[in-house]
Parts: C-alpha cells; structure tokens; sequence
C-alpha cells in the first residue's frame, strides 16, 4: 500500500466531510457568503492565514530561499505591517457597512452599478485564470502521487474542491482552511528536525551550506533594492484582495477581527520560519536542483518516513486547496451575489439567491476545468495572467479600496478610472518595463507598484474634476462626519 | 546555536523585528478592545 496515496486521500475525504456537516448551517445567502458574519478569532484567524499561504510558499518562496538564501526572509515583515493598518484603518469599517463581497464595497460606495460591474469582470477573468493554473498544478500533484493521467488528476482535484465549497459555502471554506493550516504547520515543523538528522544538525547543515554557497548568507543574491522592489509590491497588494476583504465580513466584531489578524500573523511567522529552515535543509541534502521548486518534493520523498511524507504532500496539496476554494467562492459571488441578487434580480428570494450562489460557485469551479481540458490552459495571454495575479488584483482595487475609506471626495468616475488605469499600467510595465529607473533595471520593479501609483493619480484627479459623491454612500463609512452633516453643524464633503 | 550565531546574521535581523512587531501588534489590540470595551461601558 503507498502510505503517502492513503495518507492523501484521507486528507481529501476529511475535507468533503467538512462540507457536508458545513452545510448543515447554511439557511440562506449571508450563511453561505459570510457565515451570518458569526466567525471567532481562530477560525478568522487560521482563514486567513491559509489564504495567504498559497502552494507558492511550499513550492515557489521554499524555491528562491533555496536559491538566494536568508536575504528573502525579509519580505516577510510586510505581512504584519500590512495587516496591522487594514486592522485600523479597513476593518472597522467593512464589518460596519456588513455586506458580503468586495464589489459590494465597490458598488455601494462609489453608487454605482457600473463601478461595481467593472469590478466583477477584473475578479471573474484573473480568478479564472488563476485558478486554471492551480488546477493544473493540482493535475500534476495527483499525476505524481497517485500515477493516474494529469487529467485525470485534474478532474479529481476539481470535484474535491468543488464538492466542499459547493455544499459548505464560506463555512466549509475556512474550516478547511483551519485544518489545512495545522497540517501545513505540523507538515513543516515535523519536517525540520528529520530533516536536520539527515544533514547532522543545524551546525553541520549550515557549515556545509556555506562552504557550497556562501552567498546565500549575503545580501548579494537578492539585493536591498530587488527586495525592497518585492516587498512594496506584496504590501500595496494585499489591501486589494477580495477574499482577504471579504473575511472580515465574516468575523463577529471588530475586536474578534484584531485578535484573528494576531493570531494570523503568529501562522504565518511560524510557517515562514519552517520554510527558510526546511530550504536550507534541501540546500544541504540536495545542493544540485534543477530547479528550487523541486526542494520541499525532495524533502517530502527522500528525507521523511511515509507517512510524514504524505502530511508533507499534504501540506503542498492543502496550500493550493485553501487558496483555490477561496478564489472560488470570490468568484461565485461576484456572479451569485454581484450580478444576480444586486443587479439582475435584486427582489429574489433568499432561497433563489442561495440556489444561484452555489451554482454559480459549481460553474466558477466548471469553468476552469473546462478551459483546460479543451486545451486553453498554455496560452501567452494566460501565462502573463497568471504571473501578474497579484499585481492585477492589487493594481485594480488597492486604491478604490483604501481611498474611498479615508477620503469621502473619491467619486464614481474616479473609481472607474482608477480600477481600469491601473490595469492598464500594470500589464504596460509588465510587458514593456522601462529599462533603468531610479538606478535599477525597469523589469525589477514589480507592476503592481506602477499600477497603484497611476490608479492612485487617476483617482485623485477624476475625483477632483467630478460631481461629489451623495451622502448616502458616504453614511456607512463616515458615520460620524456624516451625522454632523445630517444635523448642520458641519458641511459637506 | 553557534552555527546560527555564525552564518544567520543576515537572517536575525528580520525574525526579531518580525516577532517585534507581532508582540506590539498585540499589545496595540488588547488596549484597542479594552478602549472599546470601557466605551461602550459608559
């Protein structure tokens, strides 16, 4: 028997299992968007946590401190930081206004179902895309372990994800997310002292490392600049991503949300920690990589026992899952909750909303399979698609985001312009960067800084040329301002 | 110990700052909700 297969389809079937009991707790649409906004911390917490770790920091970031060395640790501290000011300045006042999406933010305060519309088109192409590839990438997981055709694996994988999400709903989403991220954890923590009685422990393993690669001790392999460059770019995105958003409408108060953004910051302090390790660890055992990508494989195949490599290959899998399910329901509502129950049919029942909410999640989860099964999963578009997921998504809602809560002159036509220009900006960078700026080759600074910065100018700019936003936009977000102006003591806007 | 003392020095810096800033996080939030707590209290 291949103690790692059993090891990964238990895993699989505890994950449908969270769904079906999930589903006993959904009655209408907020249950299944939010879940009745009734998250505590850990939940919250460990949700977001497990967003955030997607299979690219088991596969992708393990690769480049496999490669470059310490020196990457560093773009880790953006993460605290980041969370810490949405804690204080977006929190607060998306759980206040209490919808279920991003595009709810979007449509409710620049009035507009234009503005909100523009929103759900950027959400449904880059999430479709994105999720493309983590189908794909899941297809050659299961091609890996189980010897069965990619596409096949694919299929599998798809109905996994599908059927949790389909039947449990944000609920079953974020349990699993919960149980994914311990076992991402225990996967990683366990790893580490196996690992390090194969290189002889730490002194040995960082002996031999140095005398293989002594840059990887230095900040020669990945420089200030470069790591300042990526840094900028994961803290200006982060306050754009719809599923991180949408969380906070699913945690009970704003007090739960500050202890579940803690408790995330502990995870993901944690699980970076296991990961800089656990790259040095391959560094030493396996210095002759083809790649940096294949570390935490090599680990999970030739260092571990059996059964602690199929944790650790369930680790990898749970990190994509916990990732995929996300995009997926933010997917399925952009169409369940944006486009049918706010623009198409805003007066169906709670029932009908629910039914179109889980058949738009099938059919978010259909689609991408689809793609790729009919062949459309190489294409150029795609793969740019693809590396610039995070740019696009921060490039297109950062500033909507974080300016239409601190500035009430930010208009309809500014948030149009925003979301669309930074857009723009970011794929022209991505595909014709500048060749020097500010001393450094063009193609190293990321394009989501680019892009926030021309969405942020636009946004100032139309704002400033536009009619003022009314005042019942305004009210959930500026309460108190907006009660001065409702009792005359203070003008508007 | 000594092996980290003697190769990691590029990687303290950020583990410190970054349980740093976890710890003032915390503390930040506790007296955040306690604020909020006595507000609403009054």
């Amino acid at each position: 028997m291949n103690v790692p297969l059993l090891v990964f389809w238990i895993y699989m079937a505890l994950m449908l299992g969270v769904g079906v009991i999930a589903s006993r707790f959904i009655h209408d649409p907020a249950d299944y968007w939010i879940a009745g906004g009734r998250f505590g911390w850990p939940l919250g917490g460990a949700g977001m946590a497990a967003t955030q770790m997607s299979a690219g920091l088991y596969i992708g970031t393990i690769g480049l401190m496999y490669t470059v060395g310490w020196s990457f640790a560093w773009v880790v501290i953006v993460f605290p930081i980041s969370y810490w000011l949405m804690t204080v300045y977006i929190a607060p006042k998306f759980k206040r206004f209490g919808q279920f999406t991003l595009p709810d933010y979007i449509g409710h305060r620049y009035y507009s179902h234009a503005a909100r519309l523009v929103a759900v088109v950027v959400i449904l192409i880059s999430y479709v895309v994105y999720i493309m590839a983590q189908i794909k990438a899941g297809g050659m997981i299961a091609k890996t372990l189980v010897g069965i055709s990619s596409e096949a694996g694919m299929i599998a994988f798809t109905i996994f994800l599908i059927g949790y999400v389909f039947i449990g709903g944000i609920i079953a989403e974020t349990v699993s997310d919960f149980i994914q991220m311990m076992i991402m954890l225990l996967g990683g923590f366990v790893a580490i002292p196996l690992a390090l009685r194969h290189t002889g422990g730490l002194d040995s393993l960082m002996a031999t490392v140095h005398a293989q690669a002594p840059q990887m001790f230095t900040w020669e392999s990945m420089p200030p600049a470069l790591l300042f460059s990526m840094a900028l770019a994961f803290f200006l995105g982060a306050f754009g991503r719809p599923e991180q958003l949408a969380r906070f409408y699913t945690i009970k108060d704003v007090p739960s949300i500050r202890w579940a953004i803690g408790f995330c910051n502990v995870l993901v302090g944690l699980a970076h920690f296991s990961v800089i390790v656990l790259a040095f660890a391959a560094r030493g055992l396996f210095p002759t990589l083809p790649v940096g990508d294949m570390a935490m494989p090599s680990i999970a195949n030739h260092v571990l026992p059996p059964i602690l490599g199929g944790v650790l290959l369930s680790a990898l899998a749970a990190a994509m899952m916990s990732t995929v399910d996300s995009l997926m329901l933010v997917a399925g509502a952009a169409i369940g909750n944006d486009v049918y129950a706010k623009v198409l049919n805003p007066n169906a029942s709670e029932r009908s909303k629910l039914l179109v909410g889980r058949i738009s999640t099938l059919v978010m989860g259909l689609i991408p399979l689809g793609l790729l099964l009919l062949g459309f999963g190489g294409g150029q578009l795609i793969q740019i698609i693809v590396a610039l997921f995070s740019a696009i998504i921060g490039s297109a809602f950062a500033v909507p985001v974080v300016i239409g809560l601190v500035w009430r002159r930010a208009t309809r036509e500014g948030a149009i312009a925003s979301m669309v220009g930074g857009l723009i900006a970011c794929f022209w960078w991505q595909l014709r960067p500048p060749k020097t700026i500010f001393g450094l080759p063009g193609s190293t600074i990321f394009p989501v800084v680019p892009g926030i910065l021309v969405a942020a100018l636009l946004m100032v700019a139309v704002s400033l040329a536009t009619p003022a936003p009314p005042e019942t936009a305004l009210a959930p977000f500026f309460p108190r301002r907006s009660a001065e102006q409702a009792a005359g003591t203070r003008p508007g806007p | 110990m000594e092996a980290l003392v003697r190769y990691g020095n590029v990687s303290w810096g950020i583990w410190l700052l970054y349980w740093g800033v976890v710890v003032l996080y915390f503390i930040w939030a506790v007296a955040a909700n306690r604020r909020e707590k006595r507000g609403e209290e009054s």
